[in-house]
């Protein structure tokens, strides 16, 4: 199930290492439990209330004209290798 | 061997005394003498077009502008784009793969006049501490050819650390600039995060990591970070706050210098790095700073688990992207999920795929609440002990518990590998700088010191840097 959600496939002589290394991590890993009922809220960003955050976040994008003409065929990015 | 330091460089340029070709010339010298056993270099830039942009940054000089890295040669880490250079991030998946535009940190590179000279080798989209990881080769520490020069920022230190640039960019996710610092006797900045742009970096884990300076000296670092940093609109989690002026920067007056030394990041280092980071203490002490022994950070034993928990997460979604349909590398299939299963089991190394595994794993129905949002939490609780803590006093410790390792000693135990970074996840889970300088040697092999501040204190922590490099007397120091 774990490999078909990574879309990840291994050899049959591959997967007896892979499972001993990935049970060495997730055992590391479990120590977190320990933090489960604590009652603090989760940090997803260093720079929550705490640290004052930038108030206005912009928008993320990409403008076609900071790409040049080189990279571009009718106004549409080019993708070299999937040819012109 | 001390070549030039950067703003040496500079002032010669500037001031005509020397030519900027010259300076080129020799350093692309150097690399040709070096890279067939050290490795630095992934992707190197032509001479030809090494020298038009030699030929372009002299014009610019003629015409009275002033660069602040005119001529300065500076190695990039291979998982920042380029667009006129191949950007694999270490990994096959991304063979082929050429960047449509520039990295921020790029545009203002070559803004101020600076000569990318090439990409340089990393473990695996910055997934290891050695650069062993790498899906083309190992490269090798200049201190010793047997060694590793740590990672994943290890072929930018390399070139730094045998004279292959003046400058150089690497990335910080857990310790990737720094472990590779102290290895090679360079100096690494992991800045506080949002500081400088992460627009143009393959991601890895988006909440930890950061662009960052490496160079041979604290002065040449701070003249990096003052180009690199600042708000950037293409990177919604820049900080709105000016480029840092550090390069401007004195040593700080130890009599004023308060440094916490929590026990926590020194005592389990191998005898030989803790005997040199106390006897640095020792004399800053001598000098008239404060240092303080005995502030504990008792979240540490359970820092690497948090971080593991959360960047393996991170990694497993933001890799999810390389399918076989973005990007070159691709192993066709009858169907969707046959090309981009076949295409993520080709490009992708074992280590990549075991932290994918474990990432979807901790994001799983069922184990989500016991790993990830567990391991947020346990990020506060280490977040906040850290501000604390850097409130009152820069914090002091090791990079990494032991000196460099030989190749090959540490990659096949991935825990073993994973422990490298025992004292480097806490700044990158908590958003503050950390500084790393070299301190002194044993057997000729680097040691390194890192210093720790309070968000946004990078000038703090460069002043700091200076007074250490006056003590050490090892500023611009390079392999033989």
């Amino acid at each position: 199930m774990l490999l078909r959600l990574s879309r990840l496939s291994f050899n049959d002589d591959e997967l007896p290492e892979l499972c001993a290394k990935l049970r060495e991590i997730r055992q590391l890993l479990s120590r977190v439990r320990k933090f489960k009922d604590l009652n603090v809220r989760p940090l997803y960003n260093v720079w929550d209330q705490t640290l004052e955050p930038p108030d206005v976040v912009e928008e993320r994008y990409v403008k076609l004209s900071w790409l040049g003409q080189g990279s571009l065929r009718s106004g549409m990015v080019r993708v070299p290798w999937r040819g012109e | 061997m001390r070549p030039l330091q950067a703003h040496e460089v500079i002032n010669e340029v500037l001031s005509g005394s020397m030519d900027l070709e010259d300076h080129v010339l020799q350093i692309l010298e150097r690399v040709k003498e070096k890279e067939d056993t050290i490795r630095a270099f992934i992707a190197l830039a032509p001479e030809s077009s090494i020298r038009a942009r030699v030929r372009e940054v002299r014009e610019w000089l003629r015409e009275g502008r002033r660069p602040r890295l005119a001529g300065l040669v500076v190695a990039v880490k291979d998982n920042i784009s380029t667009s006129f250079l191949p950007t694999t991030a270490g990994s096959r998946i991304l063979e082929g793969y050429v960047p449509p535009f520039d990295a921020t940190v790029v545009r203002r590179l070559m803004e101020e006049g600076a000569i990318v000279i090439g990409k340089t080798n990393m473990d695996e989209f910055a997934m290891g501490s050695t650069t062993e990881l790498s899906a083309y080769w190992p490269t090798r520490n200049p201190w010793d050819l047997e060694r590793v020069p740590g990672g994943s920022s290890g072929g930018s230190a390399a070139a730094l650390a045998y004279g292959g640039a003046d400058l150089a960019l690497g990335s910080d996710t857990g310790g990737s600039i720094r472990l590779p610092a102290a290895y090679t006797a360079t100096v690494g900045l992991k800045p506080t995060y949002g500081l400088v742009s992460r627009y143009g970096l393959i991601p890895y884990a988006n909440s930890l990591e950061q662009i960052g300076p490496m160079a041979r000296s604290v002065r040449d670092l701070a003249l990096l970070l003052d180009v690199i940093s600042g708000h950037d609109p293409r990177d919604a989690t820049t900080l709105r706050v000016p480029p840092t002026s550090t390069f401007i920067a004195k040593p700080a007056d130890p009599r004023s210098l308060r440094v916490c030394a929590p026990p926590e990041l020194l005592e389990a280092s191998e005898p030989p790095v803790k005997a040199a980071i106390t006897k640095l203490l020792g004399r800053l002490e001598s000098e008239g700073a404060a240092v303080i022994y005995d502030r504990h950070l008792t979240t540490i034993d359970d820092a690497l688990a948090v971080y593991y928990t959360i960047a393996l997460a991170e990694a497993a979604s933001n890799l999810a992207r390389y399918d076989g349909k973005l990007y070159p590398f691709v192993r066709i299939a009858p169907t969707y999920t046959g090309t981009a299963t076949e295409t993520r089991s080709r490009g992708f190394g074992p280590e990549v795929k075991r932290r994918i595994i474990m990432g979807v794993t901790s994001l799983s129905e069922g184990y989500r609440d016991e790993l990830y949002m567990a391991a947020a939490k346990g990020r506060r609780v280490i977040r906040d002990e850290v501000l604390a803590m850097s409130r009152n006093c820069l914090i002091a410790g090791s990079v990494s518990p032991v000196l460099p390792p030989r190749l090959g000693e540490r990659i096949t135990d991935p825990l073993k590998l994973y422990a490298l970074d025992i004292y480097t996840v806490i700044a990158n889970l908590s958003g503050v700088p950390s500084l790393t300088l070299p301190v002194d040697f044993y057997s000729d092999l680097p040691i390194g010191m890192q210093l720790m501040g309070p968000p946004l204190s990078e000038a703090q922590l460069i002043s700091a840097g200076l007074l250490v490099e006056s003590l050490t007397g090892l500023a611009g120091v390079a392999a033989p």
